[in-house]
């Protein structure tokens, strides 16, 4: 009975402490992360007029700029009869998940895509237009995530395959960029442990043809 | 007097600038390439439906494989070429718009994309395209928060049942935008079970009665919007979007009863999502707050430590640290808590110090590596970066086109010069201010490294002097880097056309001039949306300064804590000896060895204390 007078009296000690803490990490507040009425003091300085009015300018320029593309293209398919279409077609198996792919088209990025969840279909075209006839560089880069990788952090793995095409006036081009993925990553496991070790290894060969 | 001419001054240049603006001539051309080049030549072939199929078909892959840019541009080109005139018609035509319109949104071009699918809903005879349409729009609005260019057209319409849905939970967020909580109760009311948006309009309506502080009427909605149906059917519509609101609902529900006071209860809801892709960990974290506010501190400690053996970091972790710290204090297991606590106090305040000298700083930039997961981007500071990072976008695809004007200008595949004037210099700025990033961080990361670790202080002056220096080097380069740009843009494209006479040069010319004074426009949005970058970035600073401190106080504050409470621990030892009672570390050894009485009554410790002789 004594041993569990004290052993009592040690834990309210504790307990009265640690009562002094509970006000300290943060309780949960009743209302969720992203109420409407939760307004953000830290960005207080911020002026909300002027973000709006960029983002209008911003809006704007992009419609005038999409604009301008769709001129070029049509004036581009009169002018020159030469076609590019490229495709990327990706095995990536678990545990990588693929995260982005880019098409970089004579040094501009042209296309640009990110995955929240692995895409449905392995076969991805990536641009389909008229260009002048004559040498092009293309260059695709992938990107992906290994297990336990957080969402919101940048992808933690990137391969990337280049490749110059020709094309002819009056003639389709069809580039085609095929990777294969092999590689066994740091689980969960090995990472909690000493020496963690992994490895991602990806062939993208790329190619392409030229037809009528 | 003067005031009129300066208006008929501005009008006539705005007729000139529709007269020989780039469209203008561009479709001035292309109908002179329709027409017959002499009396009796055939006239350029019309577009077949085939054709049209066969293009839309190559738009949509392009569009459903996430090529936005080139969908856009295709569609465009389709759409502006008179080949495709008389088929403007056909229910293809339509879909191209719809493409268009969602190609265009992606690419962030809202204004063409909202006239797009304006145009679609509100066409008579209907479109078969109009409920995809609306949906777009709707979800168009909701992403850029500009209600009113699409709330106003929309009010003119007679709307279909399916519809009065989505218009009714676009006015709710407006009004919600607007800071009209109330009044937005009403159409959000309205919203119908077998909507795409029920769940979403349910979820905001709790949030209101929250807000004005009913509780009750809250829990309510929420629990409405998690039941399942005991009997019969329910009409429910399941999407992403809708398990998300769920999702969020369970965890809204959760912390009404932690508030309440009702901890294990509390703890039943957090398990409801503690798996969920979107509120799994920080619904974990909050369910071992309230299983250590029910007493319950084993199940908490555990809980605690299986979520800290993800390996990467995430919002809550110091929290969560902190929290298992105070745990095992509150378990009076002062040697795990000393420990943990000793650690984070110690890396809490190097970082707490690195960040306030970056604070400090001219031009703060870079936050350290490791901290950058703890204080995410907020609200205005996560718009303020999206904005920098589009309008970089935008002036990539300005060169981008203005290469390609060029290009076909000259009529060549390639650029005549193998590099021309300042390319070069303005690829090595690049690189030097990449170089300079790199190297901003690595001080940041280094100086959050070793803190106030003793005899760094020389180091870290040092430190602070080198940042400073590549700080203002960078600055220079990046300076140079914006006038070069600025002269690239400004520099005529090469004179020599392949064949001047198949080469549209007038429209050329309006493009280049058109693209000109798209460039200015650019360089101004892009140094106002500067200048709130670097105050988001401040802003972001001061906040993640803020917050390390007070953890790392925290983590001070419990390390005194342990301290004191092992010296209590012993205290009482050292009583209960005086009085000729065993202490619990000699209570085994003595049992072992049978020097104990049998009739000694003991009772262990069970680890979840025991409320009814403290309460």
């Amino acid at each position: 009975m004594a041993a569990r007078v004290w052993l009592t009296a040690l834990c309210l000690s504790g307990l009265v402490l640690a009562g002094v803490a509970l006000a300290g990490p943060g309780a949960p507040a009743a209302a969720p992360a992203d109420a409407p009425a939760a307004a953000a003091p830290e960005a207080g300085g911020l002026d909300e007029k002027a973000l709006a009015e960029i983002a209008l300018e911003q809006s704007r320029l992009r419609d005038e700029l999409a604009a301008a593309e769709a001129r070029l293209g049509v004036l581009a398919e009169k002018l020159f009869g030469a076609r590019l279409t490229v495709t990327y077609r990706g095995e990536l198996d678990a545990p990588f998940q693929l995260a982005r792919v880019e098409l970089w088209l004579d040094g501009a990025l042209t296309y640009a895509q990110d995955f929240q969840r692995p895409p449905s279909v392995q076969l991805l075209q990536l641009f389909d237009g008229h260009l002048p006839p004559g040498r092009h560089l293309l260059l695709v880069r992938v990107l992906a995530r290994g297990p336990g990788e957080p969402e919101g952090a940048p992808p933690g793995y990137l391969a990337g395959s280049g490749l110059a095409v020709h094309l002819r006036e009056g003639a389709v081009t069809r580039a085609r960029f095929e990777a294969e993925q092999d590689g066994d990553p740091p689980d969960t496991d090995d990472l909690a442990g000493e020496a963690p070790e992994g490895s991602w290894d990806v062939d993208i060969e790329a190619s392409f043809t030229t037809g009528r | 007097m003067l005031g009129v001419w300066v208006l008929a001054w501005l009008g006539l240049l705005a007729q000139a600038d529709l007269l020989h603006g780039p469209e203008t001539e561009l479709r001035r051309w292309l109908a002179q390439q329709a027409r017959p080049a002499r009396a009796g030549a055939p006239a350029a072939a019309e577009a077949s439906p085939a054709e049209l199929a066969e293009r839309l078909r190559g738009a949509e892959t392009l569009y459903l494989d996430g090529a936005s840019q080139a969908a856009a541009r295709a569609l465009g080109a389709l759409l502006l070429d008179p080949r495709f005139t008389r088929l403007a018609g056909e229910p293809a035509a339509d879909t191209a718009r719809y493409y268009l319109a969602s190609a265009l949104a992606r690419e962030g071009a809202l204004v063409r994309a909202r006239q797009l699918l304006l145009e679609l809903i509100g066409r008579s005879p209907p479109s078969d395209l109009r409920g995809p349409a609306l949906r777009r729009l709707v979800e168009l609005t909701l992403r850029s928060d500009e209600f009113e260019p699409a709330l106003t057209p929309l009010a003119s319409l007679r709307l279909e049942p399916g519809e009065t849905d989505e218009v009714a939970y676009l006015q709710g967020k407006a009004l919600l935008t607007l800071g009209h909580p109330e009044r937005a109760r009403e159409p959000l009311g309205r919203i119908g079970p077998a909507s795409r948006l029920y769940a979403s309009a349910r979820y905001l309506l709790a949030l209101i009665a929250l807000e004005r502080g009913d509780r009750e009427a809250a829990e309510d909605e929420l629990c409405r919007l998690v039941r399942r149906p005991a009997s019969g059917r329910e009409p429910f519509f399941l999407s992403d979007q809708a398990a998300q609101a769920v999702a969020h609902a369970w965890l809204a529900l959760a912390r009404l009863r932690y508030e309440r006071g009702k901890f294990m209860h509390a703890a039943d809801t957090y398990r409801r999502v503690e798996d969920d892709p979107w509120v799994g960990p920080r619904a974990r974290y909050e369910l071992a707050w309230s299983l250590q506010r029910a007493g319950r501190l084993d199940a908490a400690a555990a809980e605690l430590e299986a979520l800290l053996l993800q390996p990467a970091a995430w919002e809550d972790e110091p929290a969560a640290r902190l929290l298992l710290a105070y745990t095992h204090l509150a378990a009076c297991r002062w040697d795990e808590a000393e420990a943990l606590l000793r650690a984070d106090a110690g890396r809490l305040e190097a970082l707490g110090a690195a960040l306030e000298a970056q604070a400090a700083g001219a031009a703060p930039r870079a936050l350290p590596t490791e901290v950058q997961p703890w204080v995410p981007l907020a609200g205005r500071e996560r718009r303020a970066e999206a904005l920098a990072a589009g309008l970089a976008h935008s002036r990539e695809a300005l060169a981008r086109l203005r290469a390609e004007l060029e290009r076909v200008r000259t009529g060549m595949p390639r650029r005549t010069e193998a590099a021309p004037a300042g390319e070069l210099l303005a690829e090595r700025l690049r690189a030097e201010l990449s170089r300079a990033d790199g190297l901003s961080q690595r001080a940041a990361d280094l100086r959050a490294r070793f803190g106030r670790a003793e005899g760094a202080a020389a180091a870290l002056e040092e430190l602070g002097q080198v940042a400073a220096r590549v700080e203002a080097a960078r600055e220079r380069a990046r300076a140079q880097l914006v006038r070069l740009e600025a002269g690239a843009w400004a520099r005529a494209p090469a004179a020599t056309a392949a064949d001047p006479a198949r080469t549209p040069l007038a429209y050329l010319d309006a493009e280049r001039a058109s693209l000109g004074a798209l460039a200015l426009r650019l360089a101004a949005a892009t140094r106002s949306a500067e200048a709130l970058l670097q105050a988001a970035r401040a802003a972001h600073l001061r906040r993640a300064s803020q917050q390390v401190a007070i953890w790392a106080r925290q983590a001070s504050l419990g390390k005194v804590d342990a301290v004191v409470g092992r010296k209590q621990a012993l205290e009482i030892e050292v009583q209960n000896l005086a009085l000729g009672r065993y202490p619990l570390s000699a209570l085994r050894a003595l049992a072992e060895s049978g020097a104990l009485d049998e009739g000694l009554e003991y009772w262990p410790y069970d680890g979840e204390g025991w409320p009814d002789e403290y309460q």
